[in-house]
This record gives structure tokens, C-alpha cells and sequence, in this order.
């Protein structure tokens, strides 16, 4: 593999490039699907390929081929630098890369257990057996499980003279309950976290153990009342905050994003530079803390796509805003020497953009747990897991759900609700954060499949959390036009 | 890759087989883009690759492997490993055996001079539509991307069918201290293509929603531009599955052969659209036809799967490949004039759903939310969110506009439609 990724770094060099580097990755995937007793889906897929990228007349180009044979990696290389001359033309900002020192490194995944070696059989019996045990309850009418395997092979070289080689492995699964009845249905979902770890992150004691509560909770929510429009406070799990600070933090604060480069698909962001350092993104209580380095984080790399090393770094600190994440390209622009290493490409043939890194909520500094939070609410909603999820483009308007929602009174967790939506302000809503679980109740969560970059890449991240308490916030707003005015009503 | 090294390729997987029913799926991709932010092309990028996939079935245990790789030891590699994937799973209680030779419909749509468009004519093309935006003193952003795609099916029932297209998508975004605003053009050529229209739509779009003002949200009058109606047809499309509704999981349980939209609203597929075809087959390399969804207001067919079809004793149709929605000859124009106040949005972002058992969702308007008074664009607005129901907006259309292709929410040909009572709950800063 290594042969041809040099070929193709000094071909590009020989053409002219500036700056060249080559991504060289062979990827390994299985995905399974269950729907009630049935294998619904099963795949198990292998993809190898070579992206060169190239700065030539101070302009970016990149082609990407699954050609690697010498003529394919050769034309490859070749044609990235020709699409850099044709891009150059146009003119504009020539593209100036902050230094990063070359390095040889190699990163692998700490992992146990290859998750390609475990049996098909086991992987299949543990799905199925789960969903038997959610169909067990008679008003659970479907159950889905899903299990999904990677493993991502990258060798990366570059002009500046790195030499850098991972393997990074991802392992995750859930499911999900639905309940059936008087023409509605109303789910519940068990997702442990995913992480770059090997298949004994499948754990299977705890997620057989989950399966019972799920489809009680299943049934309790489709006969659950309806949450009413009102001002209330809320409480929020950690599993529900992984998106959360996704949307309104991690993405408000990718630089690319803010200095308009994202601007054709998916928009640009409140948080300019001027704020570094005067803006109060959420309260005293709140820091949010970026870590490449998280152990078996789903960021967790060893180096991104420009050869820079996994950091840690704040974001928010205190309240404070402080913080980007960065590519070599747009570092220097609020004054950084060094890049915070979250330039990423979802494949080989993909160019690497910059990528919310591992985003974290760290916990509370006093000791503080999330049943001490709601016992301490007079009112307010409980809201466990992701639902819906909605935000405008310059990341301040958003609206989100959840899997599970309960009504506290008086300090009890007294009944599920059903369609909780809550919507706020960025700043408000991070600033109206009051309570903070310590490190006890704190989950690495994370989401597979962050959408950015046109063309469209997916990426992973996790965002760890503790539980929080939000101050008045307005709930129930969406549920209530449909209430007033009726699903198919004519005005 | 031509038809018949596609085919080739195809017989050398089957000859490898030995599963009761194998299925073999070969791909080439070749994609372009240029991307622009800032007045300046940032990123430009070419791509190709190939993919095979081997679908196995030993009775009901079915498995799928594929690879990218064609040396001679990957295919045999990939069928071996879609038949040890197979035999290790538990019955898929659905499956079907895959079906015979068919007859497909010609939705080939490949234009040589769009699979070799030069890199330098695709980047004058971006400068052409920078420079009017960088004399207004605005920004422009977008991107220029074509897309050749090749394609094969086969199976050991003797099916073989074979497509190749090229397409081409041209969106650009301006952008004024306070407004932006926001224009596409689609086609499966780059002949096809008006990116000086696009540019300048865009341009006067951002000029006219400049300066916006917050105003109350609640129930509107509404002109859905195109792009902003596929956002909302999508999510309709889908949803259609006919296991899910006949489950009670849906929002179109018992709404088969029911109103659900005005006596005009006509929604199909068209396998054959001359500017956004679909693939001429569908699940498991069934031959693609023209599916009427809503014809005359009345649903008349969810979307069924093979397996379901034959548990309900209905044709298979498989989902939505694309969109189309009868419309007028009307313009924009005309339909702004049959407003008395109202809004005219140009799309939406980020649509999720809020409550499937009622089709809830919401979402932001973007680049170009215009008030209208009148009869004619009074200034602009500042964003808002909606929550609200395309089984509404359904039943509450007043007037279509002419179709316009849109590829913003997957492949559709819809026109811009007039709308009463469309409800946005909040606002936001810009």
C-alpha cells in the first residue's frame, strides 16, 4: 500500500504541487439489521482507495481513485494538480497552511477483541434474542435492533515529510421497542455508547438486561398524555445532551464554518471571532472541552487528515467562549501556530474539511447527581435520549425532542409525557444551565453519522455529558398546532 | 465500463456461485465538484470509484458482500464471502427470490461533453457567476458539480440490465451583511444548465430580502418556491410505506383510496422525466414503471415491496425514485399576485420529523424569506421555524405555479404552489 501512496505524493511533487499529501485507506464494514425475528439486513463490505490532495498557485485540488495500480495513482496525482491550476484562475485567498512538524507515527484502536472475528451467528443470536425479549410484552408490536462494525486502515504521508499509519476500529448497537395502539405508536430505544473500541464494547449482559424496561417504557409512553405548551425547566440526560451540544456547539464553532467556507450547504455560525474570549456561550457552570485524545473516543485517530496530532483544547471554559476547531488552512486566520488537529475526510475519496473532534460537557465540580437534580425541581420535564432535532443555519434557533420524556412534581419523576419538542436561543439556552452532575454520571456518548462538506461527508464523534437542569425553557409549541388545528384540517 | 464488460464481469460472478439465488450489483462513479465560498473557488475535487456487491440466499438466509477491488482474487473473494455471510444468518422471513429477465424502460440519459466537462471550463463557469455578486459588493458561495454514474444488475435467474447517465447541479448563494439568497439549476447535462439564471436569481433574491424585519409568527399564506415544496413532498414520499401504514406505525394508516390533498394535487414517479429520470428498475432489479401516488387529491397507492405486495395481493411499486408534480404555466410572479399578505420562501433547512403518526415537522426557512403585500414583494424577513404537516399543506393548496426541477431534496420536478394557514412558532436573529 505504502508504495503507491509515495508514488503518488512524488508525482504530485514532480507536477508542481506546493504541498502534497496522499491518503491511502482500506476500510472494513458489517452492518446488521433486525426486524422482529428476521435478519432484515446483512452486509459486510470492503473498500480501498487513494485521495491525493495538492496546493498549486496557492489553490486547493484533490482527486481521489480506487485505481491502484501505478498508471491509476499516477493519473490521479496528475489530475489533482491540473484541477489546482484550473481553481487558481479564479483567484481569491491564496490557501496558506500553518506549520505543523513532519512526524512518523503509528496509532492503533486499543482493542481486545477484533470485532471481524467474532462469529456472524453470535452477532445475529444477540440481536434476535433481544428483540424476542421486547416482543415478550404483548403491546410491543415491532422491535429493531442494529449493530454496526468498522474498521478504517490509513497510511498518510506529505511533502513535509510525515509518514503517519492507523487503524482505527468503531463498534455500536442499539434498539428500539415499538408499542401499538388506538391509532398511534410510540417507540423506546436502548444505545449504549458507540466508540472506537473492539467488539467487547457489544455488551451483551447489559444490553439483554435493558430489553424489558425498554418495552415496559415503550407501552407507558404510547399512553402517555401529551405534553401542553408551557415555560418550564428541564432536565437533561446525557445520551439527549450528545446532540444537543452537537448541533448548537460543536458545529457553531468548526472555523470553516465561521468564516463562510460552508456556506453553500451548511451555513455559517453566530460565533464570530470577535467573541473569542468575551462572549458568554452558557453559564458559569458549563465548559466544553474538545479531546482528540479521549480514550476510544470516536475522534480518536492518533492524527487527523493534515498530519496533526489528536489535542485537547477548550472550547467554552467557564462559560466562556474561547475556541475553534481548526485545519492547518484556517488556523492562522484568528491567529493560531499551530492547528487543534480536527481536519477530517469520511473516506478516501472524500477531501478532508474540518470536523467537530471529540466535544465534551464536562461534569459538574461538586459532587452532584442527576437524581439529586430532579429532586430538587419543583417542576419541570425530564428528557432522556435523542429525538427530533432542528437548527438554523447560523446555529441559533433550535428545536429538539428526545426518546423518553417525564413530568417532575415536586421533585419526582411522576409520569411519561409524550411529543416533548423544546426550542431556545444558543446562548440562552446554554446560559440558563444551572445544575451540573459530577463525574460520576458522566457518558461518552457520540453520533455516526454527522453530515458536512458538499459534496455531503459523514463523519463520527463522541460527546460526553453529565445530566444538566435548563431553567425556563419553552416546551410543547410544535404539538400544539397540530392540536389547534388537526393533522389534514383545511383552513 | 461498457454494457457488455458489465456484463462479463457479471457472468464471472455467477460462475463462482453456488447459493440457491444470487444477485450481483456493479457500480462506476465518476463525480466533479467545485466548491465556492468568499468569492473564490476553496475546494475542487474529482472522484471515481466502482463498487461490486453479491447478494446470497441459501433458502431465506441472505447475505450481501461487496468490494471495490477487481483483481480476480477479490471477486472470487466476494462472492465466497456473500455466501459464508449468508449461511451464517438467521432466515429473513421476507426475502423473496429475485425475478427474471425484464423489460426496462429507456431512462438512459448520458452526455459525453458533461462526463469530460474540463476543469477550467467548470471554474470560468464559477468566475462568470462570482463577478456580478463581486461588483454588488455581496459574496457569492456554491458549487458546480457533475456526476457520471454506470450501472449493472444481475441474477441467476437470467435477469441483466444495464444504465448510464450524467447529470449536472449548479447552486449558488449571495450573501449582504443582513440577507442572503439562494438559486439552483438541475439537468443531466451541463448544456442543460442556466448558471448565469441561477446566478442572477440568487442575486436579486439576497438584494430584495435585504434589511429584514422580525414579524409575528403564526399562520401564513405561503408561496413554496420549489426547492422549499420538495422539502416537504419528500418527507410525504418517504414516508409512504405500506407495511408501516397497515401496522398502524404511520400517518397513512387507513388513507388508501382517500382524499388527502385538493382535487388538482397529482404526485407521481416518472421513471421516464426527461430531466431528472430515475433508474430504470427497482428493488432487486424489477423493472421501474410510472407510479400515480396522488392523482385527483386521492391517494391511490402507498409504496409496496415485493414481499408485502404479494401478502396484500397488490402490484409492487417500490418507493419514490423521483417526483413529479403536475403544476401550471404560472409563475412565481403570477402566484405573488394573488397574494393579499403573505410570505414567499425560497427553501427550507433542516426538516426533521416532530410526530410521524401525524406527519409533524419542522424546520427553518433560508436564504430568502420575502413578505408580500399586496400582491408584490413589500421587503424581507428575518428566518423563521416552522412545525407543521405536509398532510395540511396538502389540503390547503389554492394555486400550482410550473414545475421546476430540484434536486435539494433528492430528485423532484414540483412547482411552486400557493398555501393558506402554513405555521411558523418562532424566530431567529438574521
Amino acid at each position: 500500500m505504502k508504495d503507491m501512496a509515495r508514488l503518488a505524493l512524488d508525482t504530485a511533487v514532480q507536477r508542481g504541487a506546493e504541498y502534497a499529501d496522499v491518503r491511502l485507506v482500506r476500510y472494513r464494514s458489517q452492518n446488521i439489521g433486525t426486524e422482529d425475528r428476521r435478519v432484515s439486513s446483512l452486509s459486510d463490505t470492503e473498500d480501498v482507495g487513494l485521495g491525493v490532495r495538492v496546493i498549486v498557485s496557492g489553490a486547493w485540488g484533490f482527486s481521489g481513485t480506487c485505481d491502484l495500480t501505478r498508471e491509476g495513482v499516477q493519473g490521479c496525482a496528475a489530475e489533482a494538480v491540473a484541477i489546482a491550476r484550473a481553481s487558481a484562475t479564479v483567484g481569491g485567498k491564496k490557501v496558506q497552511l500553518v506549520a505543523e512538524p513532519p512526524t512518523t507515527t503509528r496509532f492503533r484502536t486499543p482493542y481486545e477483541i477484533d470485532p471481524f472475528t467474532v462469529p456472524i451467528e453470535d452477532k445475529v443470536g444477540l440481536l434476535l434474542e433481544i428483540n424476542d425479549r421486547l416482543l415478550a410484552n404483548s403491546e410491543v408490536k415491532k422491535a429493531h435492533g442494529g449493530m454496526t462494525l468498522r474498521r478504517a486502515d490509513r497510511v498518510l504521508l506529505n511533502s513535509d515529510g510525515s509518514d503517519l499509519e492507523s487503524e482505527v476500529v468503531t463498534t455500536g448497537m442499539s434498539y428500539r421497542a415499538t408499542a401499538v395502539g388506538g391509532g398511534d405508536a410510540r417507540s423506546r430505544s436502548y444505545e449504549p455508547p458507540s466508540l472506537t473500541k473492539g467488539y467487547e464494547n457489544i455488551d451483551r449482559e447489559s444490553l439483554l438486561a435493558n430489553a424489558e424496561r425498554v418495552a415496559e417504557q415503550a407501552v407507558e409512553h404510547l399512553k402517555a398524555p401529551e405534553c401542553p405548551a408551557m415555560v418550564t425547566d428541564l432536565v437533561l440526560d446525557p445520551l439527549h445532551l450528545a446532540l444537543t451540544i452537537h448541533e448548537s456547539v460543536g458545529h457553531a464553532t468548526e472555523l470553516d464554518r465561521v468564516l463562510g467556507m460552508e456556506e453553500s450547504l451548511a451555513g455559517r455560525s453566530f460565533a464570530v471571532p470577535s467573541y473569542l474570549g468575551n462572549l458568554h456561550y452558557g453559564s458559569g457552570l458549563v465548559t466544553f472541552k474538545a479531546d482528540n485524545t479521549l480514550p476510544h473516543g470516536l475522534a480518536t485517530h492518533g492524527f487527523d487528515d493534515d498530519g496533526v496530532a489528536g489535542q485537547s483544547w477548550h472550547i467554552v471554559e467557564d462559560g466562556l467562549f474561547v475556541g475553534y476547531g481548526t485545519s492547518r488552512e484556517v488556523a492562522g486566520e484568528v491567529g493560531l501556530t499551530r492547528s487543534t488537529g480536527t481536519c477530517r475526510a469520511d473516506h478516501w475519496g472524500s477531501i478532508p474539511i474540518v470536523r467537530i473532534p471529540n466535544l465534551l460537557l464536562m461534569p459538574g465540580k461538586t459532587p452532584l447527581s442527576p437524581e439529586e437534580i430532579i429532586a430538587d425541581t419543583k417542576r419541570g420535564i425530564y428528557i432522556e435520549g435523542m429525538g427530533s432535532f432542528s437548527i438554523d443555519q447560523m446555529r441559533c434557533n433550535f428545536q429538539f425532542g428526545g426518546d423518553a420524556f417525564w413530568e417532575i412534581r415536586d421533585g419526582k419523576r411522576v409520569r411519561m409525557l409524550k411529543n416533548v419538542t423544546y426550542q431556545s436561543m444558543t446562548t440562552e439556552f446554554w446560559g440558563s444551565v444551572d445544575a451540573v452532575s459530577d463525574e460520576r454520571s458522566w457518558v461518552p456518548n457520540g453520533v455516526l453519522n454527522c453530515g458536512k462538506g458538499d459534496p455531503m461527508q459523514v463523519s463520527q464523534m463522541t460527546h460526553g455529558a453529565p445530566t444538566i437542569r435548563v431553567r425556563n425553557v419553552k416546551v410543547g409549541a410544535a404539538a400544539e398546532v397540530m392540536r389547534q388545528s388537526g393533522p389534514g384540517s383545511v383552513v | 465500463m461498457t454494457k457488455t464488460e458489465a456484463q462479463a464481469l457479471a457472468e464471472r460472478l455467477l460462475s463462482c456461485a453456488t447459493a440457491d439465488h444470487t444477485e450481483i450489483g456493479i457500480g462506476y462513479s465518476s463525480e466533479t465538484a467545485a466548491r465556492f465560498a468568499n468569492n473564490a473557488i476553496i475546494q475542487s475535487v474529482h472522484n471515481v470509484d466502482r463498487g461490486i456487491s453479491v447478494t446470497s440466499a441459501f433458502g431465506q438466509r441472505v447475505g450481501t458482500a461487496s468490494t471495490n477491488d477487481l483483481s480476480d482474487d477479490s471477486l472470487k473473494a466476494v462472492v465466497g464471502r456473500a455466501e459464508a455471510v449468508a449461511k451464517a444468518a438467521a432466515p429473513n422471513t421476507e426475502y423473496v427470490p429475485p425475478p427474471g429477465p425484464q423489460d426496462y424502460m429507456d431512462t438512459d440519459m448520458y452526455d459525453e461533453a458533461t462526463a469530460s466537462f474540463p476543469h477550467d471550463a467548470r471554474a470560468s463557469a464559477i468566475a462568470g457567476a462570482i463577478r456580478p455578486v463581486e461588483a454588488a459588493g455581496l459574496r457569492a458561495a456554491g458549487s458546480y458539480s457533475t456526476y457520471v454514474h454506470e450501472s449493472a444488475r444481475a441474477n441467476s435467474a437470467g435477469l441483466f440490465g444495464y444504465t448510464r447517465r450524467t447529470q449536472a447541479c449548479f447552486v449558488q448563494t449571495v450573501m449582504s451583511e443582513n440577507s442572503s439568497g439562494w438559486a439552483e439549476t438541475n439537468g443531466p447535462s451541463v448544456a442543460s444548465l442556466d448558471v448565469p439564471g441561477a446566478a442572477s436569481r440568487a442575486l436579486r433574491k439576497a438584494v430584495a430580502a435585504k434589511d429584514p424585519v422580525e414579524i409575528e409568527p403564526g399562520a401564513y399564506t405561503v408561496i413554496f418556491e420549489p426547492a422549499a415544496l420538495a422539502g416537504l413532498t419528500s418527507i410525504a414520499g418517504w414516508t409512504m410505506d405500506a407495511k408501516a401504514a397497515h401496522e398502524g406505525r404511520s400517518c397513512w394508516t387507513d388513507k388508501e383510496g382517500t382524499q388527502v390533498g385538493v382535487e388538482a394535487l397529482d404526485l407521481r414517479t416518472v421513471p421516464t422525466d426527461r430531466v431528472l429520470p430515475t433508474a430504470p428498475w427497482i428493488q432487486q432489479g424489477l423493472a421501474a414503471r410510472q407510479i400515480a401516488w396522488v392523482s385527483d387529491g386521492v391517494l391511490r397507492t402507498l409504496a409496496y415491496d415485493r414481499f408485502w405486495a404479494a401478502k396484500c395481493g397488490h402490484e409492487v411499486t417500490g418507493g419514490p425514485g423521483n417526483l413529479v408534480m403536475k403544476g401550471s404555466d404560472a409563475s412565481v410572479d403570477d402566484l405573488v399576485a394573488d397574494v393579499d399578505r403573505g410570505l414567499l420562501i425560497t427553501r427550507f433547512w433542516y426538516i426533521r420529523f416532530v410526530d410521524p403518526m401525524q406527519l409533524l415537522i419542522t424546520g427553518m426557512t433560508r436564504d430568502g424569506l420575502l413578505l408580500i403585500e399586496g400582491g408584490r414583494i413589500a421587503r424581507g424577513v428575518k428566518n423563521m421555524r416552522f412545525n407543521d404537516s405536509p398532510l395540511r399543506v396538502m389540503k390547503n393548496i389554492r394555486r400550482f405555479g410550473k414545475p421546476e426541477p430540484t434536486t435539494l431534496h433528492g430528485q423532484q420536478v414540483v412547482p411552486p404552489v400557493l398555501a393558506d394557514g402554513f405555521h411558523f412558532t418562532s424566530t431567529t436573529s438574521f
